[in-house]
């Protein structure tokens, strides 16, 4: 792979604070050098525990960007990039940091034409993990610091127990289909990774030496085999767990159908959702039994159905970025349904979402003949 | 091309200030607030969740303050956006049960009131507020019955040598209008006048120069319009040397003590308490010796009186002096269960705030009380059509109805 060592002094290898600055220069230079007019990206607000994202359009805003915190704080940037260009492509360029999966996301938007790449620098940002945003927020209340600890992870090579699960069996700690990298894995100084040619023109402007760099390619290759090993484990305990009817509606038996899942997904893009439309409508006379019967909310196979029908709907193109585990206020463990199942539905189709922007996705252009049956198999 | 832009609307980017928006930004989507919503408990539809709310909110300022005008200037908002949004927006009773479970300690409440302001200035409003709204700016009161009736009560409850009105005096009793007008609450007014001449107390009330203490207009969402309620009150009640305002609607209390300071710009020259904080002062003092009895008594927190003005001891003081057989609900305290009655969600969606009340009372019934008592007319009236509703066999009372007739007054 091609790209540039951003910091070519030795003393500073692996120090942290340093990596945090180099990263804030280079995204100041972006500015400066006028590559790019704006930058998207996780914000430091000395109010908020939890980054925030900005635009930034000035030099000197950028020492306040925090691409590599090893959290996601609610919606995906993916979605962010999507209320922007939905409507119409921005006229000049803009820079966008995003973690891998929300890249990936980002690919899946634009081939659903929720996004628009015209004029977008997209910058992936190596992820080895990232905390629930609640940990975080405890953690930086606490006064443990975060990011630290997923560095000290990464160089211990060990990961971290608090990873969130989709991200302890994350295959994508390297962004694909992104036109730089902002690289932290498999290197002991911060390397700026260039995928394609405005990659490669961007660093040059920058004035920035481009090198080859197989070390890296190797380490990272390593760590995709070992998570690989372990996500097969996991993915099928998880799926035995699963099994049946029975278990799924014990699995979900806490949940109070908020759609929180659905709201946060990067995939479920839908101006209304089917399940929340009148198409599906809810039976009203049914709730009036709940003031008797205190506490049950809706009956168990609502829950499901909305469940089963949402991983339907979009584990074509599910990114396994696990968000909806996330977002779910009563703890459900939902990444255990989401992602193996839609590990094996991508698999079924030979597709993997996020890969390749040139790809259509199955869900859209799928015929019964492309599952490869025989005639007798599919009857 | 003429039809595309009757569909959207320009909104200015001050109509939202900027810490609304540091708020929404400060969103994680963690969706703890969904938890317990109030009004989604009780109609299981996603619609009515808070977060919704919020997505709106933000929608809306990515249009015109955060995001697109980097890019393309502030846009226009489709007019579809905000006509869907009417009963996400309205369908709530303002209880705060969201803010007091939000992680990152949003004050949601004034997010809901600026979204619903927006909302009203571009007329997106449910039909039966605009009823109410314009009858409102004529009569003063949410009831649009006029100011004259403001002293009816005194007649109908046959006070009318028992209520001081417009003169200066120690305690101002701040009636409000639910209990003016409403015949439902009318006997907490006058079991309210018999306690406070039970202890000689120098008290007045205002009479026809009260005005609605602005609530309806800052839920409603018309901020400028609550302001004029809010300075003619103050200018009246600093003009008769008051020292301390009484009331005994939570809704009033939370408007006068919270908001009032705000929408002025000043602490005004009296102090705010509600009915229950003083009689529980008479009590300590001894002005006022309650009877304990038997009877089996559990009591509803007002949202605004519980999760906003932290009024959570005084009313269970006074129970634990009235009767040996106090009882909690459930959801009790900071966590109180909203009965409905909020957010004139009363005028709006009345079966929601029915089906609210509804499951307040099973509440209360689970408890084995007999009695279900509370400090807000507003409450009184919803577990009253809850208690309707269902027939749980729960007697409704006010607290102050309860220590007058402890007293023997009524």
């Amino acid at each position: 792979m091609e790209g540039a060592f951003l910091e070519s002094n030795p003393e500073n290898k692996g120090n942290i604070k340093k990596i945090k600055e180099s990263v804030n220069r280079f995204l100041q230079q972006l500015l400066e050098k006028k590559v790019v007019e704006w930058v998207l990206t996780p914000y430091i607000n000395p109010e908020n525990p939890l980054p925030e994202r900005r635009i930034i359009t000035k030099p000197e805003e950028a020492i306040k960007a925090d691409p590599l915190t090893p959290v996601i704080p609610g919606f995906p940037m993916s979605t962010f990039v999507s209320e922007i260009t939905r409507e119409k492509p921005i006229s000049k360029p803009l820079a966008v940091l995003l973690k891998p999966c929300e890249a990936a996301s980002l690919v899946e938007l634009v081939k659903f034409r929720q996004a628009n790449l015209d004029n977008l620098l997209t910058i992936g940002v190596d992820c080895y993990g990232s905390y629930h945003v609640l940990d975080f927020k405890k953690m930086v209340e606490e006064g443990e610091k975060p990011f630290e600890r997923m560095i000290n992870a990464l160089k211990n090579n060990k990961g971290d127990e608090l990873f969130r699960t989709a991200c302890k069996t994350c295959l994508k700690p390297v962004a694909e289909n992104t036109d730089l990298n902002i690289g932290i894995i498999g290197v002991n100084n911060l390397f700026i990774q260039a995928n394609t040619s405005k990659g490669i023109e961007t660093l040059k402007k920058i004035g920035l030496k481009i090198v080859e760099n197989k070390e890296r390619d190797q380490k990272i290759k390593e760590l995709i085999e070992e998570r690989g090993e372990k996500r097969k484990g996991m993915f099928k305990e998880f799926l035995k767990e699963l099994h049946g009817l029975h278990k799924l509606n014990e699995f979900f038996e806490d949940c109070i159908n908020c759609h929180n899942c659905m709201e946060v997904c990067p995939i479920c893009f839908c101006k209304e959702c089917f399940f929340e439309s009148e198409l599906h409508p809810y039976v009203y006379e049914k709730y009036i039994k709940f003031t008797i019967e205190e506490g049950t909310i809706q009956e168990l196979e609502g829950k499901l159905q909305f469940h089963l029908g949402r991983l339907i709907h979009m584990s074509t193109s599910c990114v396994s970025c696990g968000l909806c585990e996330q977002a779910c206020p009563q703890e459900i463990k939902l990444f255990k349904l989401f992602g193996p199942v839609s590990e094996n539905v991508q698999k079924s189709f030979n597709y993997r979402a996020g890969e390749k922007l040139e790809e259509t996705p199955p869900i859209t252009t799928f015929y019964e003949e492309d599952l490869g049956l025989t005639e007798k198999q599919a009857e | 091309m003429e039809t595309l832009t009757k569909r959207l609307i320009k909104i200015s980017p001050e109509e939202i200030p900027q810490d609304i928006v540091d708020e929404v930004n400060k969103c994680i989507s963690c969706g703890k607030c969904l938890v317990d919503c109030t009004v989604y408990k009780a109609t299981g539809k996603t619609r009515h969740l808070p977060l919704k709310k919020t997505k709106i909110l933000w929608k809306i300022i990515n249009k015109i303050k955060n995001l697109s005008p980097y890019f393309f200037g502030s846009q226009p908002i489709e007019t579809a956006l905000l006509s869907r949004s009417i009963e996400k927006t309205y369908a709530c009773t303002l209880c705060g049960y969201c803010s007091y479970n939000c992680q990152q300690e949003i004050p949601t409440r004034k997010l809901w009131e600026t979204l619903r302001s927006l909302m009203y200035r571009q007329g997106y409003i449910p039909d039966t507020l605009k009823e109410i709204d314009s009858g409102f700016r004529e009569s003063k009161d949410p009831y649009n019955m006029g100011t004259k009736m403001r002293t009816y009560w005194v007649k109908r409850e046959k006070l009318r040598n028992e209520v001081p009105v417009n003169k200066e005096a120690e305690v101002l009793y701040f009636v409000g209008c639910t209990t003016a007008f409403k015949r439902d609450v009318r006997p907490v007014a006058k079991a309210t006048t018999k306690i406070l001449n039970y202890v000689n107390e120098d008290w007045a009330i205002l009479g026809e120069n009260e005005w609605c203490c602005g609530s309806p207009w800052l839920m409603m969402g018309n901020r400028e319009k609550a302001k004029e309620h809010v300075i003619h009150n103050v200018e009246v009640i600093e003009a008769l040397g008051i020292k301390k305002v009484i009331t005994t609607c939570a809704t009033c209390y939370r408007a006068i003590k919270l908001e009032y300071p705000e929408i002025l710009g000043r602490q005004p020259e009296f102090q705010v308490l509600h009915a229950v904080e003083l009689l529980n002062q008479y009590i300590k003092q001894g002005k006022i010796k309650l009877k304990k009895t038997e009877k089996k008594i559990t009591y509803h927190d007002p949202c605004e009186l519980a999760r906003f003005a932290d009024v959570i001891n005084s009313p269970r003081e006074i129970l634990e002096n009235l009767t040996s057989n106090f009882k909690e609900m459930k959801q009790n305290k900071k966590e109180t269960y909203c009965c409905g009655g909020g957010g004139l969600l009363q005028a709006t969606y009345n079966d929601i705030r029915l089906r609210m009340a509804s499951y307040r009372v099973n509440q209360a019934k689970k408890t084995g009380s007999e009695i279900l008592t509370s400090a807000c007319p507003s409450c009184k009236m919803s577990l009253l059509d809850g208690e309707k509703q269902i027939k749980a066999g729960v007697e409704v009372k006010d607290i102050m109805e309860l220590i007058a007739e402890n007293l023997g007054l009524l």
